[in-house]
């Protein structure tokens, strides 16, 4: 901070911070699904136009709260500001009733499952789609083909409107979701085990192994 | 920032990571089990799992390491193993004279039972260090009880290692102490060691050794003439990982050779953070925690001492530059004068913590001591595998059980012996307290002998575990005693 004329003076009386976002959050309030057509919201938004220029996509987490009474009716695809599309999940969960929360990552666990019951599990991969080909959402959706994983948007930039489609394609049963969005940026840090290897593998006779690794670019809100 | 391990495709053990303060280091000690051990780090992220690391760690045997040992007409040594499992532990012993070749050894621990080995049955009259491949990967826990002269008037005690290329100690003296190191080399191959003795008051003795394959060397202090009537640290490097030991005998010149002695093994690395199990004062006892910085910046340190109560005694302690400190524990504070205690130490700058106590009082003239050095991790499972009970030495156990946390330890007590889990307890340890187990008094069905014990933590709060052991020499009450960290076990 530089004074360039004499004469007055001041002070920055309440400090001064720096904006270095490492990922993006968002999330949408409860849209209902009707009974056969697109969702109430379409799509549902995420605006990350804050994000810097600069910020390019990691790691892509969708978090969806579901309720319906035959999730085998929902075709769900993720869009990002680039107009890459990806399905999320279509015709799966089968019949039976679902009302939990559902996370979805590239390295989630396992696919949703065709039949239901559609549990909690920690994570489910995007691509769980029981239609082939899947077939194009309405407009103004983008139209297929899909790709089925999170890492088609790897390298894109962050900043921008992300699009959830939601579209129910059969009657006659309705339900309601809520949705949240997390981009992670290559500003995350870097995280890595150094001892007692650098290496991938190890061979000890002990019965504990130390481990020690190293947060590199560790921000304030790394714990 | 979370660990996860996957041994053979089947969950095993998940836990925390501590930041080491200052650093962007995060440090965890991660058990095993005998297998392919996937371990997974984790590093949140506004609330996901966003970075992850992976080692895979491969175990065929767990093995323990005892450099120290000696037989003949003055020692007496006594290794015990327990096993604490459900499965028959074979184990292949190696036994490291110092004057002969590794003399093998062979037998399988029983389940839920201590195997005792007598040494001099096995390596007659050496220095002798001990080597134990539990070769179907069953946790074990191993102690070493060493006793000298026919009438047991001394003793002392360790418990297992594993090998390192640094040991350091934060105590020395040869003047009226006799201190000995006590190195053992596994490895096929020579290893070039040096031992340096960083003087109090100033100035280092750098001591080079060669260890041969699969040996055991013995440095003497007093065969250094530079190191006769001074008190010193111990710092000693390795080419490759040796186990190192440290022995000390008083008085010197007393009418009974090596009246009383202690003995420990070193550590690897200087830490912010101490554990000390055992203490006690009184008329009897005199407890001494010993503080050592190797930094070039004082220390500052905050003692805290634990009561049986769960009352606390916070003291804070600066240690010098390259210095010692040591603590009178009963000179403290008044409420330490008569007490059994535990105590932790916090640093800001990296330190070595030991614990020595002597018997009976000062103004009777010491004739025994015991020692250990701290410890900087608290667990969830520990073996104690030497417990023992009358006999004609009149054998005591304790088991000393330290709660550093501030919320309560639910403990569960089992002892092994027979083949069988004998009497099993469980209690509540309240929030920063310490807690003794009268092994004779509160479990008389356990009956006279051998026994081992399994100290569990059911509440996911890790604690500190020792083990102090007395006997008698003719009508002499206590004249020896061993005090020991208990082995830190791997979950079930």
């Amino acid at each position: 901070v530089i004074d360039t004329r004499p004469g007055n003076r001041g002070v920055i009386a309440g400090g001064w911070s720096l904006n270095y976002p490492t990922a993006f959050s968002g999330s949408s309030p409860g849209v209902a699904i009707p009974s056969l057509g697109p969702a109430g919201t379409y799509p549902i938004q995420f605006d990350a136009s804050q994000m810097t220029s600069d910020s390019l996509v990691r790691r892509v987490f969708l978090t969806l709260r579901i309720q319906h009474d035959y999730p085998d009716d929902l075709r769900i695809v993720l869009e990002s500001p680039a107009g890459t599309k990806v399905a999320v999940m279509a015709n799966a969960g089968g019949g039976t009733p679902v009302n939990t929360t559902l996370v979805f990552d590239d390295f989630g666990g396992a696919l949703v499952p065709d039949e239901g019951p559609i549990t909690a599990f920690p994570r489910y991969l995007p691509g769980s789609v029981y239609e082939t080909p899947l077939v194009s959402l309405p407009p103004p959706a983008p139209p297929a083909p899909y790709g089925s994983r999170f890492s088609a948007f790897n390298g894109q930039v962050v900043a921008g409107i992300w699009k959830l489609w939601v579209y129910d394609d059969s009657a006659p049963t309705e339900g309601t979701i809520t949705a949240g969005l997390t981009v992670t940026t290559d500003r995350v840090p870097l995280f890595s085990i150094h001892l007692p290897t650098a290496a991938a593998t190890y061979t000890t006779d002990q019965p504990f192994v130390p481990i020690q690794a190293e947060v590199q670019d560790v921000d304030s809100r790394t714990t | 920032v979370t660990w996860r391990n996957v041994v053979d495709g089947q969950f095993y053990d998940a836990g925390l990571m501590t930041l080491r303060p200052g650093t962007n280091f995060v440090l965890a000690n991660v058990p095993l089990k005998k297998g392919t051990n996937v371990i997974t780090t984790q590093i949140a992220v506004t609330g996901f799992f966003i970075v992850t690391d992976t080692l895979t760690v491969t175990v065929s045997e767990f093995t323990y390491y005892l450099s120290e040992g000696a037989t003949g007409g003055f020692f007496d040594t006594d290794v015990t193993l327990a096993n604490p499992t459900e499965a028959a532990a074979p184990v292949s012993i190696d036994f490291l004279p110092e004057h002969g070749p590794p003399v093998p050894f062979a037998a399988t621990v029983s389940p839920n039972l201590p195997l005792q080995i007598t040494i001099d049955n096995t390596v007659p009259d050496d220095a002798v260090s001990t080597v134990v491949h539990s070769t179907n990967g069953v946790p074990l826990a191993v102690e070493r009880t060493m006793s000298w002269d026919g009438t047991g008037y001394g003793g002392h005690g360790g418990s297992s290692s594993r090998p390192h290329t640094r040991w350091l100690f934060a105590e020395g003296s040869q003047g009226f102490f006799h201190t000995f190191v006590l190195l053992a080399n596994d490895n096929p191959s020579d290893v070039t060691a040096t031992v340096r003795f960083i003087l109090e008051g100033g100035g280092a003795i750098e001591h080079p050794v060669t260890l041969h394959a699969r040996q055991r060397v013995t440095i003497y202090a007093g065969t250094i003439p530079a190191l006769v009537d001074r008190s010193f640290g111990i710092d000693i490097t390795a080419t490759q990982p040796i186990i190192a030991e440290r022995s000390m005998y008083f008085p010197a010149g007393g009418a009974r050779t090596f009246e009383g002695g202690t003995e420990s093994a070193g550590v690897n690395d200087v830490s912010r953070r101490w554990f000390l199990a055992e203490g006690a004062t009184g008329p009897f006892f005199e407890c001494y925690i010993l503080l050592t910085n190797p930094d070039p910046a004082v220390a500052h340190t905050t003692i805290t001492f634990l009561l049986p109560g769960g009352e606390t005694i916070v003291r804070t302690v600066d240690v010098p530059a390259n210095g010692r400190h040591t603590i009178n524990v009963e000179t403290v504070d008044p409420r330490l004068a008569n007490t059994p205690v535990s105590t932790t130490i916090v640093s800001d700058v990296g330190i070595i913590a030991e614990r020595s106590m002597y018997w009976p009082d000062i103004s009777l003239g010491w004739r025994e001591a015991h020692n250990s050095v701290g410890v900087t991790e608290a667990a969830l499972r520990w073996g104690v595998a030497d417990g023992r009970i009358g006999g004609p030495r009149g054998y005591a156990t304790y088991i000393l059980l330290a709660n550093p946390n501030s919320a309560p330890a639910q403990v569960e007590v089992s002892f092994l012996k027979g083949g069988a889990r004998g009497p099993v307890q469980s209690f509540v340890l309240p929030p920063t307290s310490r807690h003794n187990i009268w092994v004779n008094n509160d479990f008389p069905a356990l009956g006279e002998g051998l026994f081992s014990a399994e100290v569990r933590l059911l509440n996911y709060q890790p604690i500190v575990v020792e083990k102090a052991l007395y006997w008698n020499s003719g009508a002499e009450v206590w004249a020896a005693g061993t005090g020991v960290v208990a082995t830190p076990l791997p979950p079930p």
